[in-house]
């Protein structure tokens, strides 16, 4: 099931280069950062219980298109760590899980060049862009401490999570919004650039769940910093 | 134009952005979901309240909904959707106003109904108790559990076998009851074991117990006391000059009367002091310090401790008026007092000799369970052993450290447990493996045959202690029935795993004592609701051999112990 969604991301992106490379007015970038996530979760019922965020690593592979100066498409094919804790707090401190999510994202978003121009062949530029993302949960491993009550103390365990037995119930496909911000420097046909985005998870992390009171979402963030050519 | 577009795009752009970040912030607990215990009677008005009070409670804490969908198919959710109506339809729930023929049919309707909701929970330790209006004035208590609806196997009753087992055993046979407290005999919490040799081969130990409780024998929770590592006892305490200068006693104007009353007190105090230096009481720290190293009760320490207490009980006992009746008068009342009250602090806090009365008795009272079992065991003279678990249901998870590690040699995975963590349905933690370990002082030097007899009431406890010593070779077998197939954990606070619940909910509306975890075996097998399924099976009892257990045990054959004791005999 990985393979097939890794082959389809790849495909679509590479039909995506052809198309709108035709066009003159296309730059592919690469770009790499950290990335910080955390999970929306209600645990109001629960006694001591949070999730808080954690950092992971985040790469993607960018096309962006200009549709009309300064408005353009953007899309990517992104691997991105979205790894969040779940942990006991104050006299249960102790037990925790570090839940390390692998996700391929794919961004699709309209944004505005809003300083200076991204297509002139020098100078810096500014933008912002926004839109939706779908994604493809492709490894979940959780590293945690809990209570061996049987052997009274405290045990570490390490798992790859069994998505054929999916004893959580987890929804490996996930959409969401995004926005992005992105300031760079133009040499040319190369141009340099940091940005930063966000992207807020509107699907359920699980498939069972009904309760809306009850939803769990993933908010993540992205700072990375890349180059992109630009072809014409 | 393009001015304009380029305006309105970043300004779009802008706020979608800044929705964003917003978002980021929102409070995880906008609509905050009441816990189980938060519930109360104002939340159960009807039969449609009732039912959706325990679908909730469920819902947040129940730990095998995994489990139990691949079981039978049917999820929670359906549970909802296929009832609520039902219960909805219910228009009687014990009101004033209510017809007394309805109440009546709407009960029988709901119990019938929340007995086709929880037959199929496959989880055995399992059950809630409901309040159900019976009129207008009366509520029933109904217990519901899972499996309620099947008929379960005969049993060899704990009270049946300590009637018949002793024939099976030699002149070294022992009995014993007692309760958390030494010398106390009547307690909610207590054991009671019997144990000796088998007649037929005496290299056969043999042991049963009514309940997980043997941890009540453990002498290191008596013996780790303060007392016993006192070793400058006249640094602090009573002084004499207490007394000499005690400006109540200033106060007894009859001169005669407070020399004796000084006198009386001075005699008092000195005796015990004298008791705490006493070298009776030393031979006894001494030999349980040996004891707490060891965890060897010699019959040295045992005659110690007899020793010590014969001293003890000679003492005059302060705290009684009685001691003090020749010289207590209104006047001297209050030096009284304030005696009474000083030797309190000094011989019961700072010398601790409240303590050492515990401890002494308990090394008594539990001395023939360490020097016929564990000393034995751990020496290895018992070479062979028969766990007879059948009828025991279980009791507390200490008992895995206080006596089934010391029949354990190695370590090794024997199960795996899962508990809830967060609010989903179906949110656990991975699969924590529990593994074995050998006792730090007390275990056998090496492997023996060890036959656990099993039936089908050996639960929770009992089948975890199967499992446990399973996982150490094949020099361990079951003999008997399947096993009743509770292996879930169960905690009174059940907070501290994010997942099921001991005890009342909206008022008394409910009794849940719900399992907080999941369990099972070290290859990866449910075995909760089936059971353990034993090596060697032999049938449970028939009806006429239960009758003949209780009313004729001298002619009765138990049938699973001859097979355990030909077992071994060819070990």
């Amino acid at each position: 099931m990985v393979k097939k969604v890794v082959y389809f991301f790849c495909f679509y992106f590479f039909l995506s280069s052809i198309a709108l490379q035709a066009q003159s007015k296309f730059k592919v970038g690469f770009d790499m950062g950290y990335t910080y996530s955390n999970l929306n979760a209600n645990l109001s019922n629960l006694v001591e219980s949070k999730y808080s965020g954690d950092y992971g690593f985040g790469a993607s592979l960018t096309g962006e298109y200009t549709i009309r100066k300064p408005i353009f498409l953007k899309t990517a094919v992104s691997f991105l760590q979205k790894n969040y804790t779940f942990r006991r707090t104050g006299s249960r401190l102790g037990w925790y899980t570090k839940y390390y999510n692998d996700f391929l994202s794919i961004p699709f978003l309209v944004g505005v060049t809003v300083l200076g121009s991204a297509d002139i062949s020098q100078g810096l530029w500014l933008k912002i862009a926004g839109g939706t993302y779908i994604e493809y949960l492709m490894r979940l491993q959780r590293k945690g401490q809990y209570i061996a009550l049987t052997e009274n103390r405290y045990k570490k365990v390490s798992e790859t999570y069994d998505f054929k037995k999916n004893e959580n119930m987890l929804n490996r496909f996930g959409y969401g919004l995004q926005g992005e911000l992105s300031l760079g420097y133009s040499f040319k046909k190369w141009t340099f650039y940091g940005t930063c985005n966000y992207q807020y998870g509107l699907s359920d992390i699980s498939i069972a769940n009904t309760n809306k009171n009850r939803q769990k979402t993933i908010q993540s963030y992205m700072i990375a910093a890349g180059t992109s050519y630009q072809f014409n | 134009m393009y001015l304009k577009l380029y305006k309105k795009t970043a300004f779009v752009l802008g706020v979608l952005l800044a929705i964003l970040i917003f978002n980021a912030c929102e409070l995880d607990d906008k609509y905050p979901i009441s816990a189980p215990e938060q519930y109360t009677k104002d939340d159960v008005k009807s039969y449609a309240d009732l039912f959706k009070v325990f679908w909730t409670v469920m819902d947040q804490r129940y730990s095998c909904f995994y489990e139990q969908k691949r079981k039978d198919g049917k999820d929670w959710d359906a549970i909802y959707n296929e009832y609520y109506p039902k219960f909805s339809a219910l228009k009687t729930f014990g009101r004033s106003t209510d017809d007394k023929n309805e109440i009546d049919t709407d009960k029988v309707k709901a119990i019938h109904y929340f007995v086709d909701i929880i037959n199929p929970i496959f989880d055995r330790h399992f059950f809630v108790k409901i309040k159900i209006p019976l009129n207008r004035y009366q509520y029933g208590i109904f217990r519901f559990q899972g499996g309620m609806k099947e008929q379960h196997a005969n049993s060899y009753m704990f009270s049946s076998k300590l009637g018949y087992i002793k024939k099976y055993l030699g002149n070294d046979t022992i009995c014993q009851k007692y309760t958390l407290i030494p010398g106390v005999k009547k307690s909610d919490l207590s054991i009671t074991y019997l144990m000796g040799s088998v007649k037929k081969n005496p290299d056969i130990y043999y042991l049963t117990y009514d309940s997980f409780s043997l941890y009540l024998s453990d002498l290191t929770k008596f013996l780790s006391s303060k007392f016993l590592n006192d070793s400058n006892p006249n640094e602090l305490g009573l002084r004499t000059r207490n007394i000499e200068n005690n400006p109540l006693l200033g106060r007894i104007t009859d001169l005669t009367v407070r020399e004796n009353v000084k006198e009386l007190t001075r005699a008092i105090q000195s005796k015990w002091e004298a008791f705490t230096i006493a070298p009776e009481l030393n031979v006894f720290r001494t030999l349980c310090r040996q004891f707490m190293a060891t965890e060897i009760v010699s019959d040295d320490l045992l005659e110690a401790a007899r020793s010590a207490l014969i001293k003890y009980d000679e003492l005059p006992v302060y705290y009684e008026e009685e001691t003090y009746a020749t010289v207590l008068t209104p006047e001297s009342k209050p030096y009284m007092d304030w005696f009474i009250s000083e030797m309190e602090q000094y011989i019961g806090n700072e010398r601790n000799m409240n303590d050492f009365e515990t401890a002494a008795m308990a090394v008594i009272e539990r001395a023939p369970f360490y020097q016929n079992l564990l000393n034995p065991l751990h020496k290895g003279t018992i070479k062979k052993l028969i766990l007879d678990l059948r009828s025991n249901g279980g009791g507390a998870v200490k008992d895995l450290q206080f006596f089934i590690e010391r029949l354990v040699t190695k370590s090794t995975i024997w199960s795996y447990e899962r508990t809830k963590e967060g609010n989903g349905r179906f949110d656990y933690t991975p699969w924590i493996p529990q593994k074995t370990k050998p006792h730090k002082l007390g275990g056998i030097p090496s492997n023996i045959p060890i036959a656990i007899l099993t039936d089908n009431y050996s639960a929770s406890m009992s089948e975890i202690t199967v499992l446990l010593l399973k996982s150490q070779g094949n020099h361990v077998v079951s003999i008997g029935d399947y096993t009743y197939g509770a292996t879930a954990g169960v905690t009174s606070n059940p907070a501290d795993f994010n997942g099921g619940v001991v005890g009342n909910i909206a008022d008394n509306w409910f009794y849940f004592y719900m399992p907080f975890s999941a369990v099972k075996d070290a290859n990866g097998e449910m075995i909760e609701g089936i059971g353990i399924k034993p090596d060697i099976y032999v049938a449970p009892p028939t009806d006429a051999e239960v009758t003949q257990m209780e009313n004729a045990p001298d002619t009765f054959v138990d049938r699973v112990m001859e097979v355990a004791v030909n077992h071994l005999s060819s070990k």
